[in-house]
């Protein structure tokens, strides 16, 4: 009797199996076989998950697997990035926002859990969220160098950032030390706390990444006064960067690539990337793109790998030249 | 029952001032004007000090309760393993696989906490486990750790 | 367009066939959630927002997902006033005296109350926006750090009064409540505390963990105490539906739920768990019989339901009418529709009236729908209290692992559960009543960062809370409650005297 239970102990055990396999099927057919697990590090709703599900749509275009969007949030995206580092490393485990604060920013200021520049294999760039420098639509600052002036007659400027020490806080404080000017910068719980306390006129000034502030610019609430990028950003065209304005501050702002587990085949990250680059060029994603306000700055995998030791140099840099420090 | 809120009320106390320490020495108090990440904590910590010192004084002074009616049997080693046991499911999850450590996890609770049958623990935790895929993994889509034996 | 000539147009979108349909599953999907402990709203709409791209028109995507939303209010009472398990965040205070009812045979007019009062909310709410959306979002953005902190210093005050028993030990279970919200990052200086070197709690606790931790598992955790079999916890089912004293009892905490949910919903950041705290911590503050309250009175199931179900559906009219999405299930909106190509804003109504009106009447119809659904339920749902408890339990288990899980996809937050499990479970042994600590970890991070970023904004001078009118307003109630309460206290003591020496 008691040896009839452990055989349907174990039937049982075999059949349950057979059923999740069964789905997946076994073989030698090409890659992707089943669909790829995208981790996104941050929270639902955010502009990398909103990246990621823009990619999902146009995906199935291009390749005969789907993507499926998971989002990992925790202590800053190190806990989902964690998980894509420690994943097996046969290209269904895949990476977005590579290169967000957690990947260049984070490292300068705290120990990690590991090494995101050497234990994650780049595959390619998708876009560059770049700071932008809001003041209220009803504000009488119309450039940086009405800031400038505004400051200088006294005025105390506080600036809205989505947290301390991240992107946006060092724009405003790189701004602070290179226009000369003081400037307090009071951290939010995130971007959209950030850019909601500034719609509501409660601070001078504010940084957003342009897929948060769009939707308040065009309805005239902000109005954007410079970019913190080397070059214009595709989605705001007409608003100056810094540096023309004469203010010597530019960064990366938060890059989203993708990345896999080190260790994933050659063939593997060739086949993502190209199906990225196409992504990148179908006229639907341009559309889509260009209405949640995030821009297409696409490099492919030998490009991007090389992109990333020299962002977080870049970023290394400012960060000693500011003495940030948490 | 008396000495045990004894000894919680002490663990508050001490606590509280391990806090205290913790906002003033690693997190730093700030001003008043420009508060910094240990004045919150560092308040706290003294509430609790306080709260722990005013608990044993009121243990103290109260009169020990009398018993009324019956008093029930009470098992604490059944809470305590059952505590164990969702502790070894959730690693188990990670590690295993969903399905095989559900699995294994209704028959142990079962067997262990309920001491059921053989026969009646294989069919609530078959039906239990098939049930749960279903509605998570199936309807739901939720993406659950995927099956040790499946990647 | 005028008001009317939009809502007609609105409900002629909202009735076709597919919008109809999706409406309902919204609801049906919604209050499914809502009953699976764990599994909020925020998860689910991301999980199905693949779907929205083969829906394609988005009216009827927003219209389901809508449904989901304000659905999961309806559905999350279930398990609370059954299990003592919060179906959704923002039904924890439900459990309070829903459970007790439920042990006292009244689960069937619980659950109906909270059917009944979740209808009544949501349309009063859904009116709110449909007629007075535009001049409150503006309201909604006067709320800066200073009004933040007066606020929800205003919203721990009620929590200490929330606390039944002695007062000694709902003071240590809040402060317990702010230390735990305190654990990870710190946002305003970028410290990072209580990790003890732990990635994992760099994050911080997640409030459904410890919703589903302290009342939840910790309950089965002491009621395994009992005997060596489980036996039922609730045997007796009583009457199904409430009675017209119930009603009598309950209704004006409906309708106080209803505008205080209204209004806390907002207000970006406030949601639908705010609401039910400070309605029931309202309810008991202004109830003839305080006492009653964590002894399954009615009004403690009524108010809170009705408020987080008016707060879902006002927690629309900053998404639509300023593109600023207050919680994390409005995110996923957003998300949603920005997808779709619709930038919420201002400029929502002229530039897609279809979907702003089709959305605001669907909410009319769902709520209906939900009525419809959910009070027939009841009957079935309470047969759940015959199920053995040696099977319930770790049925429990298992849906609260699950739930818990995908919400972050974290393995991380099972062990938080588990933790806190523990903590709910040495807080029943040594008699703590557990309702403050839900408000205080909630409120807990509000108060300290407002505190803090009003103070950096003004330079570190303490008068920008007393000089701006709203958060000027509030402070002086706030006062005005502390010098009244004491006062009281005084004199009761003095009376108290006065009777012992004659």
């Amino acid at each position: 009797m008691n040896h009839m239970r452990k055989v349907t102990l174990f039937l049982t055990l075999a059949m349950v199996t057979m059923l999740m396999v069964g789905g997946l099927c076994f073989g030698a057919e090409k890659y992707p076989t089943k669909p790829i697990q995208v981790i996104v590090p941050y929270s639902a709703g955010g502009s990398s998950d909103l990246l990621a599900r823009t990619v999902e749509k146009i995906w199935t275009k291009y390749s005969t697997q789907p993507m499926l969007v998971i989002d990992k949030p925790g202590a800053g995206g190190v806990q989902g990035t964690e998980y894509v580092v420690r994943a097996k490393p046969d290209g269904y485990t895949v990476l977005f926002a590579y290169g967000s604060g957690c990947d260049l920013v984070m490292p300068h200021l705290q120990k990690m859990p590991y090494d995101p520049l050497k234990d994650l294999a780049p595959v390619a760039r998708l876009s560059i969220h770049s700071v932008v420098v809001n003041v209220s639509g009803k504000s009488p600052i119309k450039s940086m160098k009405d800031l400038i002036e505004y400051a200088n007659k006294g005025n105390r400027i506080t600036a809205a950032v989505s947290t301390a020490a991240g992107a946006v806080d060092i724009v405003m404080r790189a701004i602070a030390k290179r226009a000369n000017i003081p400037i307090t910068t009071v951290p939010f719980a995130g971007g959209a706390d950030a850019v909601t306390a500034l719609a509501g006129g409660h601070l001078v000034i504010g940084g957003g990444h342009p897929s948060e502030v769009l939707p308040h610019i065009k309805a005239g609430r902000f109005r954007p006064i410079g970019v913190a990028l080397d070059r214009r950003d595709g989605t705001l065209p007409n608003v100056p960067t810094l540096k023309e304005q004469g203010i010597n501050v530019a960064t990366w702002g938060s890059v989203k690539g993708v990345a896999v587990p080190l260790g994933t085949p050659p063939e593997i990250i060739a086949y993502l990337e190209s199906t990225l680059k196409k992504v990148c060029e179908d006229k639907d994603f341009k559309k889509t793109m260009a209405q949640i306000g995030q821009p297409i700055d696409y490099l492919n995998t030998k490009d991007w790998a090389a992109f990333m030791p020299k962002a977080s140099k870049d970023y290394g840099d400012m960060i000693k030249e500011l003495g940030i420090k948490i | 029952m008396k000495k045990s809120e004894r000894i919680v009320a002490i663990i508050t106390s001490l606590g509280g001032v391990w806090i205290m320490y913790y906002g003033w020495h690693t997190l730093k108090l700030g001003s008043i004007h420009i508060p910094d990440a240990g004045l919150l904590p560092f308040l706290c910590g003294v509430g609790l000090a306080v709260l722990g010192v005013v608990w044993m004084l009121i243990l103290q002074w109260a009169k020990e309760p009398t018993h009324e009616g019956p008093v029930e049997k009470r098992l604490w080693h059944r809470p305590l393993l059952s505590l164990v046991l969702m502790v070894l499911y959730g690693w188990a999850m990670e590690s295993v696989g969903y399905i095989t450590s559900t699995l294994i996890f209704v028959i142990a609770w079962q067997k262990i906490i309920e001491r059921e049958k053989w026969l009646k623990t294989m069919i609530i935790a078959l039906i239990g486990t098939f049930a749960m895929y279903a509605l998570f993994v199936y309807l739901l889509k939720v993406p659950i750790p995927p099956e040790f034996f499946a990647r | 367009m005028d008001i009317f000539a939009g809502l007609i147009n609105g409900f002629s979108i909202a009735l076709m066939g597919t919008n109809i349909l999706f409406c309902f599953l919204g609801a049906l999907i919604g209050t499914a959630i809502g009953v699976l402990p764990g599994l909020g709203p925020a998860a689910t709409i991301a999980l199905l927002l693949p779907l929205t791209y083969v829906i394609g028109s988005p009216v009827t995507a927003i219209i389901m997902m809508a449904g989901i939303y304000y659905g999961a209010m309806y559905g999350g009472s279930t398990t609370s006033i059954l299990l003592n398990l919060p179906g959704e965040a923002a039904s924890v205070v439900t459990c309070i005296d829903g459970y007790q009812m439920a042990k006292k045979g009244r689960a069937g007019a619980a659950l109906g109350i909270a059917a009944i009062g979740s209808f009544i909310a949501g349309t009063v709410a859904v009116i709110g926006l449909t007629f007075f959306a535009p001049p409150l979002a503006e309201f909604a953005l006067d709320f800066g750090p200073p009004e933040y902190f007066a606020l929800t210093t205003l919203g721990l005050l009620l929590a200490v009064t929330l606390s039944g028993g002695s007062i000694t030990k709902g003071l240590i279970i809040l402060i317990v409540g702010l230390l735990l919200a305190m654990v990870g990052l710190d946002p305003i200086s970028g410290k990072i505390r209580f990790t003890f070197g732990s990635i994992g709690l760099q994050g911080g606790f997640d409030f459904v963990t410890l919703a589903m931790g302290v009342f939840g598992l910790g309950e089965i955790l002491y009621n395994l105490e009992s005997t060596m079999k489980t036996e039922l916890v609730t045997r007796k089912i009583g009457k199904i539906f409430p009675t017209l004293k119930d009603w009598a009892d309950s209704k004006w905490a409906i309708l106080r739920g209803s505008v205080i949910g209204f209004f806390i919903g907002i207000i970006p950041g406030g949601g639908s768990v705010i609401s039910s705290l400070a309605s029931y911590a309202i309810e008991k503050k202004y109830s003839k019989h305080p006492e009653e309250f964590g002894q399954g009175a009615i009004q403690g199931v009524a108010g809170p339901e009705s408020a987080n179900n008016a707060a879902s559906s006002s927690s629309f009219i900053p998404l639509l009418t300023l593109g600023i999405p207050g919680n994390a299930a409005i995110a996923m909106i957003f998300a949603a529709l920005m997808i779709q190509g619709i930038t919420p804003g201002p400029f929502l109504v002229a530039e897609h009236p279809d979907l702003f009106w089709g959305v605001i009447a669907s909410m009319y119809i769902g709520n209906a729908m939900l009525l419809v659904l959910n009070l027939p339920m009841v009957g079935l749902w309470v047969q759940m209290l015959r199920v053995p408890y040696g099977i319930l339990a770790p049925v429990i288990v298992l849906f609260t692992t699950v739930g818990v899980y995908s919400v972050q996809n974290q393995v991380f937050d099972i062990y938080s559960m588990l933790f806190f499990a523990a903590l709910g479970y040495g807080m029943r042994k040594l008699k703590f009543d557990p309702a403050p600590l839900p408000l205080a970890f909630v409120l807990g991070p509000m108060v300290e960062r407002s505190l803090r970023q009003s103070l950096l904004i003004s330079g570190g001078d303490l008068t920008i809370f007393v000089t701006r009118p709203i958060s000027g307003t509030l402070i002086a109630i706030f006062v005005l409650l502390i010098v009244g309460q004491t006062t009281f206290f005084i004199k009761r003591k003095m009376r108290g005297k006065k009777t012992t020496a004659t």
